[in-house]
């Protein structure tokens, strides 16, 4: 069985632009942060923490230490990049 | 070198360019130059990385592009397709204007990266330090090639002398590094973040 899920991320300030990976099922929040970063999707922030992933079918943010098995996340989920800065957001 | 081992090697470069990106770095690569003056059908998983063979690569290193003025971002083409690379060096030409002011580069040209640099290795080298090495080259951060020296652009060296003394444009550049892994300081992360796509869309 493939333990690697398929993910789509969108870009924190041009939801237009997106990433697909296939990672594995228990990475967690700050890891794929850290790893768009080192792929050039996103710049360098002071602190990884200060971006958070956002499931755009349940609105839910997954913490920085969970991961995508445990927050439920479903292969050719969509997620959403957000820097800490700009808010969620509602609804 | 076998068709094989050519496409080892070339899947290679794409995996030590691609875990360079960030701010300063960020490249597109193809399988044609039809390809890549298209920009389309570029390469993004390392799978196909033994294909890829011409680059568009972009530096966002501030250069003098005249007498006290910059431009933020370099864009430069690298071609993989001629006989014996690697031990040959790749075939570079510049698409971004205006072209920087420098002896190292001139407009039709390939950039003049040394014999040193690439040749004299006799394949020992990347694609990834040619991004480093010509991100230094951008920044004037080298130790020169002698007195009397022109290269391409004899006012642009006069002006540098004159202006920065010897010295770097930024001496606090932090360059695009090689991947950890390429030295062994860090385990190899292998194909755990395995981008299968990255594209714009219209929503």
């Amino acid at each position: 069985m493939d333990n690697k899920t398929l993910i789509n991320f969108l870009h924190p300030t041009n939801p237009s632009q997106l990433l697909s990976v296939k990672v594995p099922r228990d990475s967690s929040a700050a890891w794929l942060v850290q790893q768009m970063i080192n792929a050039g999707f996103i710049p360098q922030a002071s602190d990884v923490g200060q971006y958070k992933l956002q499931d755009t079918r349940s609105n839910n943010l997954l913490h920085d230490t969970q991961s995508l098995a445990d927050a439920g996340i479903q292969d050719g989920a969509n997620l959403r990049v957000i820097h800490a800065t700009s808010g969620a957001g509602r609804g | 070198m076998r068709p094989a081992e050519l496409i080892e090697r070339r899947r290679f470069d794409f995996r030590v360019l691609s875990d360079m990106r960030g701010p300063m770095f960020d490249f597109g690569a193809y399988r044609g130059r039809g390809d890549l003056e298209a920009e389309r059908n570029e390469i993004i998983g390392v799978d196909e990385g033994g294909w890829a063979s011409k680059y568009v690569m972009r530096l966002r290193i501030p250069t003098l592009v005249g007498p006290g003025t910059f431009r933020d971002e370099t864009v430069f083409g690298v071609d993989l397709d001629r006989a014996d690379y690697p031990l040959a060096e790749p075939v570079t030409w510049l698409i971004s204007e205006p072209i920087p002011w420098s002896p190292h580069f001139q407009r039709s040209s390939p950039i003049c990266i040394g014999s040193e640099f690439w040749l004299a290795r006799k394949g020992h080298v990347t694609l990834g330090e040619l991004i480093i090495h010509v991100a230094m080259m951008l920044n004037w951060d080298e130790k020169g090639r002698g007195p009397g020296y022109a290269g391409w652009n004899d006012e642009a060296i006069k002006y540098h002398a004159d202006h920065y003394h010897g010295r770097a444009l930024n001496p606090d550049m932090v360059y695009p590094a090689l991947p950890g892994w390429l030295y062994g300081d860090t385990p190899d992360p292998g194909p755990d973040f395995e981008i299968v796509d990255r594209r714009s869309i219209e929503w």
